[in-house]
């Protein structure tokens, strides 16, 4: 399956700015409640963990 | 210092059978710990009405320095009639720069959603937003094809 991230930031920012960093990322997020027409369900398939890092430091994890 | 804010559009999961009010609670207990947040400082940014709850724009932002010596450790999020009590738990820091998540959600029904901000110091403090949903999501729970 082709899967695509895209992060978004501002192209310059000061020293010592605050920016807002925008990430969209293509998964199924399959909730794992569905069921096929045979009555199949289907694995649960999302994304469990986000990191954000800044040289290497951690900034943000959900 | 480097100081950053990190919005997030991805599409977090909540669907199939409903929890309840009692499972909230208990999902909230888990990350508070026995100790009692305070109404305040959090403040919940979303739609009141919301036609499609398959991917409700969701920002939750919480009154900060983010300094080292003052910093919002976690934000988490609960809704009482998702599937999934506890809709995101996000960890950050003082390098966070602004005490602020941004995503989409998914919302089963009309209830209210209550974010709970822990802090540096020990203390939690909550907020919440009543959201009306007219389509829900998470109603796919093996009642249909697909």
């Amino acid at each position: 399956m082709s899967r695509r991230a895209i992060v978004t930031v501002p192209k310059q920012a000061r020293r010592g700015e605050v920016i807002e960093v925008k990430t969209l990322a293509q998964h199924v997020m399959e909730t794992g409640f569905r069921r096929t027409q045979f009555g199949e369900e289907i694995p649960r398939d999302i994304i469990r963990t986000f990191v954000c890092t800044y040289n290497g430091a951690e900034v943000l994890r959900m | 210092m480097n100081r950053r804010v990190f919005l997030l559009s991805g599409v977090l999961f909540a669907a199939g059978a409903r929890a309840t009010p009692a499972e909230m609670q208990a999902a909230m207990r888990k990350v508070l710990g026995g100790a009692t947040p305070r109404p305040g400082k959090v403040r919940l940014e979303i739609a009141p009405l919301v036609d499609n709850g398959n991917a409700v724009p969701l920002t939750v932002t919480v009154e900060s320095p983010m300094t080292p010596q003052d910093h919002v450790k976690a934000i988490h999020v609960f809704t009482e009639k998702n599937p999934q009590p506890n809709v995101l738990s996000a960890r950050l820091g003082p390098r966070a720069g602004r005490a602020a998540v941004s995503t989409r959600v998914r919302l089963a029904d009309t209830q209210v959603v209550h974010a709970i901000a822990e802090l540096s110091d020990g203390s939690f403090w909550s907020g919440s937003a009543d959201v009306v949903v007219t389509v829900s999501a998470c109603l796919e729970d093996g009642s249909g094809p697909i």
